[in-house]
This record gives C-alpha cells, sequence and structure tokens, in this order.
C-alpha cells in the first residue's frame, strides 16, 4: 500500500517540493525506516511519529513502513516532516485518502500535539506558487503563514484535530492573519533628546537612517558613540510591506519567529559583539544559516569598537555591501541570502583612545596609532559613506542639557522627518528593486540625482582636491540626495552637495 | 513462567509450527564460539537459519522490537559461520519467528517472517 503526501522543504530561501512517499508492505519484518538523506533530526523523526501516533490513541501498524522523501538526492533537514509522515501512516490505519491538494508542514511531539516549526511562510509561499489550496500548519505557526493570501492556511493543534477534519468531523476553521500589536516604536534605549550636544553627530545618524546610508563613527572612550548608535534603532521608520516580507522570510528560516508571531515589522538591529567569527557574520554550516549580515537586512548592522573585529570578519563585509547579497557555498549546496543592512560603526581613534581629546593627553606612539588604524582596510572605509567625529562632551554642558531637555528633539520629531524621506524614496523607486537612496547604481543616480549646475561645480573641484575615488564621487551625490529628500528638495543644490562633503574621511588626519 | 523457561517454550513452539510447515529440522541451538542459531531446518535443498524472539503480553514491547539491526547483521554472521563448517549448502534464507504468551503461558499469536535479512 503507497500514499503520497505532499511537503516543502527549503534550501535557502529557496522552497522544494517534497513528496513523502510511505509504503506499508504486507508482508516482512516490521520496520520502519526513512530513506532519502534524511539528517539526524529527520531520521529522528520516526520515533517522533510512532510516540505521537501512540499517544494519540491510534495503532501503529506492525509492519514494515518506508518512508521515502522524493527527491532523494536532496539531503533533508529540519523537523518539518513529522506531520506528513504521520497523515500518511494514520491515513493507512483508518482507511482514508489524504487529501490532495494539501500540504502538510510540522514538527510533533511525543504527546501528538504539533509544535511551532521555522520555515513555515516559505512553505505557505510555496503551496501559493504550486496551486496548492490548503496547508496544514502547526496552530503556533499559522499566523505567519497566514501572511499568504490565495491559501487556506489551518493551524493543527494536534493529531487527533487533524484527522477529525480530514474525516470531516470537526472542521478546522482557516487561519486569518492577525496583525501583531502594533509595536509602533523600537523599544529604543536612549531617545535623542537625552543625548548632550553631538549635533554633527545626531545629523549624520539622521541622514543614515533617511537613506540607508553606511556610517562609522569615531570618538573617544565614553563619548557617547554607543549611545548614539542605540538611539539611531528609535528613528528608523518601520519595514515597508515588501521589506518586511524579505525580512520574515530570512527570520523564518533561521527559526527567529516566536510562537504566534508573523510578520517583522521593525527593522531588525543587529549588534554583534566583535568576538563573532566570519561564519557568524555572514552565514555558513554545513547546511548554510544565515549570518548577522542577512538577519540584519533592511535593518541596521551596529559593529561597536570596529577595530576589535578580526580583520576577515570586516574584510567580508565588503561584498556584501555593494551587492546586497551573499552566496555561501558549501560542499552540500550553495545558498544565497539577502543582505542589504546598513552598517554603522564605531571606533575609537588611537588604542588609548584620547587622541586629540581636548583635556586627556594620548599616550599611543605615532606606529601604534598607524597600526591601530590600518586594522581597517580602506576598501572598507571607501564604502562608508559618512564619516563622523564624535567630540568629547563637556560635563558642564551635560548639567546644563539635563535642564533644558525639553529644547533637545526627541527622537520622535527625527524620525517624522526620516519617515517623510523615506516616503520620497519609496515613490522614487516604487518601479525599481532598490528600497533606498543608499542602493542606488549608478544608472539611478543618473536617473534620479539632479545636480544645480553650482553642485556639479563644488563637486568636480572636490573631488580632483581630494583625490576621490569614482565610488567615493558617487557616494556623496547618494548622500547628497538624502540631503535634499530631508527637505524635500527635488534639485540637489549646492548646500547639500557641501554637507555630503563634510562626511568624507579627512584626508590627513583619519587615514 | 520464568524468563528463562519462556525462551525455551518458544522454540518449542516454534519447532511445532516449522514441523508443520513442512520443514525438518535439522539443528537445533547451533553455537560456535562467535555465533549461535536457535534453529537450522531445511526443505529440499534450502536451509533456513531461524531466530526465535519472545514476550510475554506487551509490557516490555513487541518480539519484533527486539530485532535490531545489529542482531540481524549477527545472524546473518551466524549464518556464514554455520555455512563455513557446513560445506554442502547451498541455498539459504535467514528468518525470524516472534511468539507472544498471554499470562497463562499459552501462544497467543506466531508469526513468522521469512528472509528478514534479505
Amino acid at each position: 500500500m503507497l500514499v503520497k503526501v505532499l511537503s516543502a522543504a527549503h534550501c535557502g530561501l529557496d522552497t522544494i517540493g517534497i513528496v513523502v512517499e510511505i509504503n506499508m508492505a504486507a508482508r516482512g519484518l516490521p520496520v520502519f525506516d526513512i530513506v532519502g538523506l534524511p539528517s539526524k533530526a529527520v531520521a529522528e523523526s520516526k520515533e517522533r511519529v510512532r510516540t505521537a501516533i501512540l499517544n494519540s490513541d491510534i495503532e501503529f501498524p506492525q509492519r514494515r513502513i518506508i518512508v521515502n522523501l522524493a527527491p532523494a538526492d536532496l539531503p533533508k533537514e529540519g523537523s518539518c516532516y513529522d506531520l506528513p509522515i504521520a497523515v500518511g501512516v494514520v491515513s493507512m490505519v483508518m482507511n482514508f485518502e489524504v487529501p490532495k491538494d494539501s500540504l502538510f508542514f510540522g514538527e510533533l511531539s511525543l504527546e501528538g500535539t504539533v509544535r511551532h516549526t521555522k520555515g513555515t511562510l516559505l512553505a505557505a509561499l510555496y503551496a501559493r506558487e504550486e496551486g496548492i489550496k490548503n496547508i496544514f500548519v502547526p496552530q503556533d505557526s499559522a499566523n505567519e503563514a497566514a501572511v499568504v493570501d490565495g491559501i487556506s492556511v489551518f493551524g493543527v493543534k494536534n493529531l487527533n484535530q487533524l484527522l477529525a477534519h480530514i474525516l470531516g468531523q470537526v472542521l478546522i476553521a482557516p487561519a486569518q492573519y492577525k496583525d501583531n500589536k502594533p509595536a509602533l516604536n523600537h523599544d529604543a534605549e536612549f531617545d535623542m533628546s537625552e543625548i548632550a550636544g553631538q549635533t554633527q553627530a545626531k545629523r549624520a545618524i539622521e541622514i543614515a537612517a533617511a537613506g540607508g546610508h553606511n556610517c562609522l563613527m569615531v570618538g573617544s572612550p565614553g563619548a557617547g558613540k554607543t549611545m548614539l548608535a542605540r538611539a539611531l534603532a528609535g528613528i528608523l521608520p518601520m519595514l515597508t510591506e515588501r521589506e518586511s516580507l524579505e525580512v520574515t522570510k530570512i527570520y523564518s528560516v533561521a527559526g527567529r519567529i516566536a510562537a504566534g508571531g508573523s510578520l517583522v515589522k521593525l527593522r531588525p538591529f543587529r549588534s554583534p559583539h566583535h568576538t563573532i567569527s566570519q561564519a557568524g557574520i555572514t552565514g555558513g554550516g554545513s547546511i548554510p544559516q544565515p549570518g548577522e549580515i542577512s538577519l540584519a537586512h533592511r535593518g541596521v548592522l551596529f559593529l561597536d569598537e570596529f577595530n576589535e573585529f578580526p580583520r576577515s570578519v570586516v574584510e567580508a563585509l565588503r561584498q556584501p555591501m555593494e551587492d546586497g547579497t551573499l552566496t555561501i557555498s558549501r560542499s552540500r549546496e550553495q545558498v544565497s541570502y539577502p543582505s542589504r543592512f546598513m552598517l554603522v560603526a564605531s571606533a575609537n581613534p588611537c588604542p588609548c583612545g584620547y587622541l586629540r581629546h581636548p583635556s586627556r593627553a594620548c599616550v599611543c606612539s605615532a606606529r601604534e596609532v598607524e597600526k591601530y588604524r590600518k586594522r581597517i582596510s580602506g576598501p572598507i572605509l571607501d564604502r562608508i559613506d559618512l564619516h563622523v567625529d564624535v567630540p568629547v562632551v563637556d560635563v558642564e554642558e551635560l548639567a546644563r542639557n539635563a535642564e533644558m531637555k525639553k529644547l533637545q528633539e526627541s527622537s520622535f520629531a527625527i524620525r517624522e522627518r526620516v519617515i517623510r524621506a523615506r516616503r520620497l524614496q519609496d515613490t522614487r523607486f516604487a518601479d525599481d528593486t532598490i528600497c533606498a537612496n543608499a542602493e542606488m547604481k549608478n544608472r539611478h543616480i543618473g536617473k534620479y540625482c539632479r545636480l544645480s549646475p553650482q553642485a556639479k561645480q563644488i563637486l568636480l573641484r572636490s573631488s580632483s582636491r581630494f583625490a576621490l575615488s569614482a565610488r567615493s564621487y558617487f557616494k556623496v551625490i547618494k548622500v547628497a540626495r538624502t540631503i535634499a529628500d530631508l527637505v524635500s528638495e527635488k534639485e540637489i543644490s549646492c548646500e547639500h552637495i557641501a554637507e555630503a562633503l563634510r562626511y568624507r574621511p579627512k584626508l590627513k588626519e583619519e587615514l | 513462567m520464568k524468563r528463562s523457561l519462556t525462551g525455551q517454550h518458544a522454540e518449542e513452539e516454534a519447532c511445532r509450527y516449522l514441523i508443520d510447515s513442512g520443514y525438518l529440522i535439522v539443528k537445533r541451538n547451533y553455537r560456535t564460539r562467535w555465533a549461535e542459531i536457535d534453529i537450522v531446518v531445511s526443505k529440499k535443498d534450502l536451509f533456513v537459519f531461524v531466530e526465535v524472539r519472545s514476550r510475554t503480553g506487551d509490557t516490555y514491547g513487541l518480539p519484533e522490537e527486539s530485532l535490531s539491526h545489529q542482531k540481524l547483521h549477527r545472524m546473518a554472521r551466524a549464518a556464514l559461520a554455520y555455512l563455513a563448517y557446513n560445506k554442502k549448502v547451498l541455498n539459504y534464507r535467514i528468518d525470524a519467528i516472534c511468539v507472544v504468551f498471554d499470562d497463562l503461558g499459552l501462544v497467543q499469536r506466531l508469526d513468522h517472517y521469512e528472509n528478514v535479512t534479505g
């Protein structure tokens, strides 16, 4: 007796249909075997399936049962095949037909309940693509799958409930997408109004947030670099619908969506520690998992103490920063994850941290400073749009600030401006594949960045004077575009270009 | 029933079943240093090596479940050992007979699985 049940596997962010074939032989020693390159978690699935079926008060057939996961040459991982296997086995015991237009996806617990499973969103997207009408997923993951319209999503609590549904006794109501409590604001640790002074750095952060630009903050210890970066989380706009789906796919694959959770709406803010490995930042493993740069997709990757990161980790950022995707090749498979993140880095000017400090002397030798600087290569610095100095704040000013707190702009007000600038970009790039100014390619720049004659002149003159690389030249235009967007101006004027030029690294001092 | 007796009792039942099915008992409890075979039977030129597994009740699982891959592997090796000493065997098969007794020591079911290592 042979039964076929549809399921899905994901390979990176691509989904592949899996046919779970279950054969029950009439003769032969009772065994229950799974073939078709199962990984450890899949091979152990037979123990879960058997126990779950028994604990659901269903007889487990003492027959020769062979489960094949087709296509057989694709390595299978994860626990999502428990449900299809169990449905197939039970269908033979109880003699019913497994619905052909349905996809089953989910992990079983020993007691027969269906557990939250990662990758549910991708399975649902696959079902819609392939025209499969119904998809049965764990109840805890149903909200994630319900994002996909055009298919019926059934959240299954346990095996018995599913059987009652298939046999037509008690039907499960299709899950409706429930918007999670609208988290309007990142629970940012710091509000912009709490940060004293730092007008220039705040301005740079605002531009970075508005255009998705990379940003490097250099300053002495305690100047407030980390605080600024954390406050940045609070001025970022929500993800657009298109972005949200992209990010949710990555988080679904990484198993980072909580039970009952759904679309990721907030921009990711990732701040890995500098002991991170190369595989940790780019993603990896024999079955490649997304790394920090992919988890920061459409959001912020904050690297505190930039110079302390291993060189290999920092250099690994180069290609994804340009391309916005990263392909991980391993012997068994090759996957691509999107990684369009905004890099925010902070660093000290020298090992002791007090170079150019107004009142404290730096104890580093020139050689030490040079060595420290060299840890970050030129190509990486060239890819950073905004270079900002974060000067030390006077303690007196700090005290004064506490009194005049109301005069400082709050994160809320800044976010409003950022959102307005982003909205301009959304309409501008509606027909393109990109979302923010920082992502513009040269052809977009030609199309969308009209410079006033004086602006053009300033740019040309300074590019020869400061020996701007071709990339830097375009970066300046992109930043100027964002500055113009912040004041809703169509044409880039010379002030915008002049301000953008200010954020290039100062030649003699910085490098 | 004592545990050691259950096994012996099951082998008796298995032998009776095999004779009824037209097999000829060649040897019982074949043992070498490396291998043991519960029953060796033959039918025409076919030799069959039989492993008998038994249980009383179902508290400790089914006899079928006690046949691990490892045990099947050992059975195949035992068969080869027998062949090494008995050159006239040309055609052979490895079977399993699973016997379940009830509380009174009566046979509840007896299942014969042919060619379990195949």
